[in-house]
């Protein structure tokens, strides 16, 4: 069972189809990418998987579950964890505070007894601090615990993002351009990190991104989203040598497929 | 699938890293003033607390329930900081949920003959349930929608409910008197400082666990919330409840201190006073909006002692609308931070933390900081 | 899909419904509760072309700036409180002496208002809401109500917490006869309900002013304040200035505030400190959240289907005898027509967007 499928999503905007018919499926474990002009639906897409659209047609499902019917918050509880292009963080918070927050639904304590301070959530609270630090210290962030968001460049805030999803502990991490705001090398090492973490943490990882090249090294399946349409999909080699593909980036510049 | 604590970044790896945990740089080590700043801090917040306490003997008899109103305003300005403050939904008509509670004292000591205590449980309840009634139809529409359904609530409260003459004796008034045990005036202002320092603790409390990050964090962005799988239709109601709980109990407090509740005290003025009182003193923060609260409170009377006192003092007690209003417009323009940015410092010291923020230069290599 | 495809049943969907229903009511109201419908209508019209006079402000400051303005009703009343004013020649003690006045310097004290409502709306404009450009709208609306509050805390201490008499462009009714001791005996009445002058003028005053703005609308500067309205970059890009456009924009809801002020006050003969915020101003945002906001033939519509609602609330209620279960009917039918707006159909009647 593929640990997320979408079946036929289509949605509208006005006169724009944003989506028609896309067929997604991502098996445990696994890396998928979606790549894609601007504007070829890629963001659309993930905002259908995650609730915050709702598709005209078609069904979502997570670990099987079908989720159309589904808010964002109730499909984070399944598994669910994603990030935003304009970075997804508490802006009013800090390092930590946002990395305690993201702990939310992990949280077991009842929102009566966190209210009137019961000696169970006092102690729970240390246990959700001590958490956010072991997912500063495995993406190397701790020395940023206290700094306010304000101070954090675009690069950096994108890590502290990424850090704030894992720890919502997801089954299914959907990064939506991870890359911005970070260099070459530092691109490089992302994706040793996100192998690491598949690894470390068994999860499954959908990538939206515009680097063909990164996303021809990280991932093990590649759709690809022209128009709000499917253009292709299949494993990388494929993708790569695939004319159609090249032909959809040749306006954004063939030079990035590699 | 399962990852209790993230595997892989599991506790072992963190007890290498706990050989730091006695570095005083370790950011995982939780501040500690010295004994000296204990001392320091304690010996100001006593005399503080001395200075609340004796307030009584330092004003004229007359003016103890001046002093009880200013902590009944304080506990209102807490009730719009969980709303304005926390989740940055606006009231305009928070003297409709004041008045509920304040009527609902009154009738459950007038008519139903409750002793005090339940009366104020009474009327928790109803300024919660009110609420919950306002929030669950105000929050299918958002941001000025939202503000204008709470003046239309405020007003419809003032001239429809709170004239209801079975329910709330109209004109003439609903008696609330006080509780035996707290009778006096000195001891009813008592009772009232103490329900504030309760309702400031559970706060605090709300505020440091769970359900208080989340409504703060939807706040900022409902988007980001929701993808953290918090409800954000329910965390906001959850804010309008509690809001409108010590709403509620700040009614009843009100009601009991001239022992009657009349419908014209709780007019779109009042409501636009606990915005304004709210705002200039710093939304979001607890001795900011409490420092407002206290300020709007005895203004009045502060300015009517003046003009009795000094002749060429032309400010009376009719001018605090307008002192606050441009005290408000200023603020909004020049200070969003209101009183409480002013004083951030001091607040943050007197809170056992550092007197200076955390310094963090901007981090201005991107993913350099990473360490890698 | 294209506007002009959609079947007309389908594209006014909602306000036909709405205009069955309120058939049905008014026959049953009618025939059943007993009503008078010609009173309802006459008294609903006259209130609530005072409604649309508001309502027309804000919603062209909203279109315009997308503020929502809080601050439009006391805009009107100032300036009512400047007529009051000129007409007492300067003397706050004295009451309005209504029997000897000039109508020449009522309206000569009206132009002045209209003026000055003009001139405080844009110094509020420039002196705080600008100031708050980047500000969430929530933010510009509590400082607006801080405004209003600036605005009627200064009436009150000025004039004090009493009503005074204020006069009308012209007294009574129409009269096609009067006895030998100048009464009418025959005044302009409907099914036996005298129509006031007042609320022929104010119906009147409406009028124009709605068809000046439509004409507006169509003069250059007009056709640029929409388009800033839509598109403020685009627009700036064609060399218009967006500031001056808002200054535009509130300038001329302050005239419109003002005239409102000056017919809202002549509604209940008196003024009050705080006059058009309190009985005006929540009414005229209703209105023009049921015509929908940025509809300026939908504020309208809107200010005289609620005045008539509410109207028409006040004689059910005392038809039933109802005052002391249900007080203030018109303050229920404002909120109650508020919330069924916002729940079924937030864009109003006429409204293109939420």
């Amino acid at each position: 069972m593929p640990a997320l499928s979408a079946e036929n999503i289509s949605i509208r905007f006005g006169g724009l189809q944003a989506l028609d018919s896309v067929d997604f499926h991502v098996n445990e474990n696994e890396i998928a990418g979606i790549i894609g002009p601007n504007g070829a639906g890629k963001t659309t897409f993930f905002n259908c998987v995650t609730g915050f659209y709702k598709p005209d047609t078609g069904e979502v499902r997570i670990h099987g579950k079908p989720v159309t019917d589904l808010r964002p918050d109730q499909r984070a509880h399944l598994g669910i964890g994603r990030t935003f292009q304009q970075v997804g963080l508490v802006r009013s918070f800090t390092v930590l505070e946002n990395l305690m927050v993201a702990q939310h639904q992990k949280i077991e304590y009842g929102i009566g007894s966190g209210m009137i301070g019961m000696p169970a959530s006092r102690q729970e609270e240390k246990v959700v601090r001590e958490r956010a630090f072991e997912v500063l210290d495995y993406l190397e962030l701790t020395h940023l615990a206290h700094a306010p968001l304000g101070g954090l460049s675009y690069g950096m805030l994108k890590q502290v993002e990424a850090a704030a999803v894992l720890a919502t502990d997801p089954d299914i991490l959907m990064l939506d351009e991870p890359l911005a705001g970070l260099g070459p090398e530092e691109s490089e090492e992302f994706g040793n990190r996100l192998l690491q973490m598949r690894r470390d943490l068994g999860i499954t990882i959908v990538i939206i991104e515009h680097h063909v090249p990164f996303m021809l090294r990280v991932c093990d399946y590649i759709y690809v989203l022209n128009f709000g349409k499917l253009l292709a999909e299949g494993k990388p080699e494929t993708i790569r040598t695939n004319s159609d593909v090249a032909e959809a980036y040749m306006g954004e510049g063939a030079a990035t497929l590699a | 699938m399962a990852i209790d604590t993230p595997a892989g970044i599991d506790s072992e790896e963190g007890m290498d890293l706990g050989a730091q945990h006695g570095d005083p740089d370790d950011p995982r080590r939780i501040w500690r003033p010295s004994t000296a700043g204990y001392v320091g801090r304690f010996f100001v917040l006593g005399l503080f607390a001395a200075f609340v306490l004796t307030a009584p003997f330092w004003v004229p008899d007359t003016q103890t329930n001046i002093l009880s109103r200013a902590a009944v305003f304080a506990m209102v300005a807490l009730s719009m900081n969980v709303l304005m403050g926390y989740t940055g939904q606006v009231s305009l008509g928070h003297a409709a949920f004041v008045g509920v509670g304040a009527f609902s004292a009154g009738f459950a000591l007038t008519e139903a003959q409750m002793p005090w205590m339940f009366a104020a449980v009474f009327a928790i309840a109803t300024g919660g349930v009110s609420a919950l009634i306002l929030g669950g139809i105000a929050l299918r529409v958002r941001g000025l929608y939202l503000a204008l359904v709470t003046i239309a609530y405020g007003l419809f409260a003032q001239e429809v409910i709170f004239n209801i003459r079975a329910v709330t004796r109209g004109g003439a008034g609903m008696p609330a008197p006080r509780p035996a045990f707290a009778s006096g005036d000195y001891a009813y202002f008592y009772l009232c400082v103490a329900a504030v320092l309760v309702v400031w603790v559970l706060d605090w409390l709300l505020t440091s666990s769970k359900a208080g990050r989340a409504i703060q964090a939807l706040r900022d962005d409902e988007r980001v919330a929701a993808s953290w799988g918090i409800n954000v239709t329910g965390f906001k109601l959850l804010a309008f409840v509690v809001s409108g709980s010590i709403a509620g109990l700040a009614g009843a407090l009100f009601a009991s201190i001239e022992t009657i509740v009349v419908s014209i005290s709780f007019g779109f003025g009042l409501s636009l006073l606990f915005v304004l009182m709210t705002v200039v003193g710093g939304l979001g923060s607890r001795p900011g909006v409490v420092t407002g609260g206290v300020l709007f409170a005895v203004l009045p009377t502060l300015l009517e002692t003046a003009h009795n006192a000094w002749s060429w003092w032309p400010f009376t007690a009719l001018w605090e609308p307008l002192i606050g209003a441009l005290l408000l417009i200023l603020t909004l323009i020049f200070f969003p931070g209101g009183i409480a940015q002013q004083n951030e410092h001091l607040y943050r010291w007197l809170s056992f933390k550092k007197f200076h923020a955390e310094e963090h230069g901007p981090v201005a290599n991107p993913g350099g900081g990473g360490g890698h | 899909m294209d506007e002009s495809t959609v079947p007309f049943y389908e594209r006014y969907r909602t306000p036909l419904i709405v205009v069955t229903v309120a058939v049905v009511f008014i026959l049953f109201a009618v025939f059943v509760l007993d009503i008078n419908m010609i009173s309802v209508l006459v008294n609903g019209l006259q209130v609530g072309a005072v409604y649309s006079l508001v309502a027309l402000g804000l919603a062209l400051v909203y279109k315009a700036t997308r503020v929502l303005n809080f601050a439009q009703g006391e805009l009107g009343t100032v300036p009512a409180f400047l007529v009051f004013l000129i007409l007492v020649n300067g003397d706050r003690s004295v009451e309005i002496d209504i029997g000897t006045l000039s109508t020449s310097k009522l309206l000569l004290a009206t132009l002045i208002a209209i003026v000055v409502g003009a001139v405080l709306a844009v110094l509020v404009n420039v002196l705080v809401v600008q100031r708050l450009a980047d500000a969430s709208p929530v933010t510009s609306l509590v400082a607006t109500a801080g405004v209003a509050l600036l605005f009627s805390s200064a009436e009150l201490i000025f004039f004090e917490a009493k009503a005074r008499k204020f006069p009308r462009f012209v007294e009574g009714s129409p009269c096609f006869a009067r006895d030998a001791e100048g009464f009418c005996t025959s005044p302009l009445a409907f099914g036996g309900v005298v129509v006031p002058w007042h609320t022929i003028i104010v119906i009147a005053v409406l009028a124009v002013a709605a068809a000046l703005l439509a004409v507006f609308f169509r003069t250059p500067p007009g056709v640029a304040l929409l388009a800033t309205a839509q598109e403020p970059f685009a627009a700036e890009l064609h060399g218009i200035s967006v500031r001056s456009m808002s200054t535009l924009a509130w300038g001329t809801a302050g005239a419109l505030a003002a005239i409102g002020g000056v017919l809202g006050a002549g509604v209940f003969e008196a003024i009050s400190p705080g006059l058009m915020t309190t009985t005006f101003l929540i009414p005229a945002f209703t209105a023009a959240v049921l015509g929908g906001i940025t509809s300026m033939v939908g504020a309208v519509v809107g200010g005289l289907l609620l005045g008539i609602t509410v109207a028409f609330a006040n004689s059910f209620v005392l038809a039933q005898n109802l005052t002391s279960v249900l007080p203030g009917p018109p303050q229920i039918a404002t909120f109650l027509v508020l919330l069924l707006v916002l729940l079924v159909r937030p864009r109003g009647l006429l409204g293109k967007e939420a």
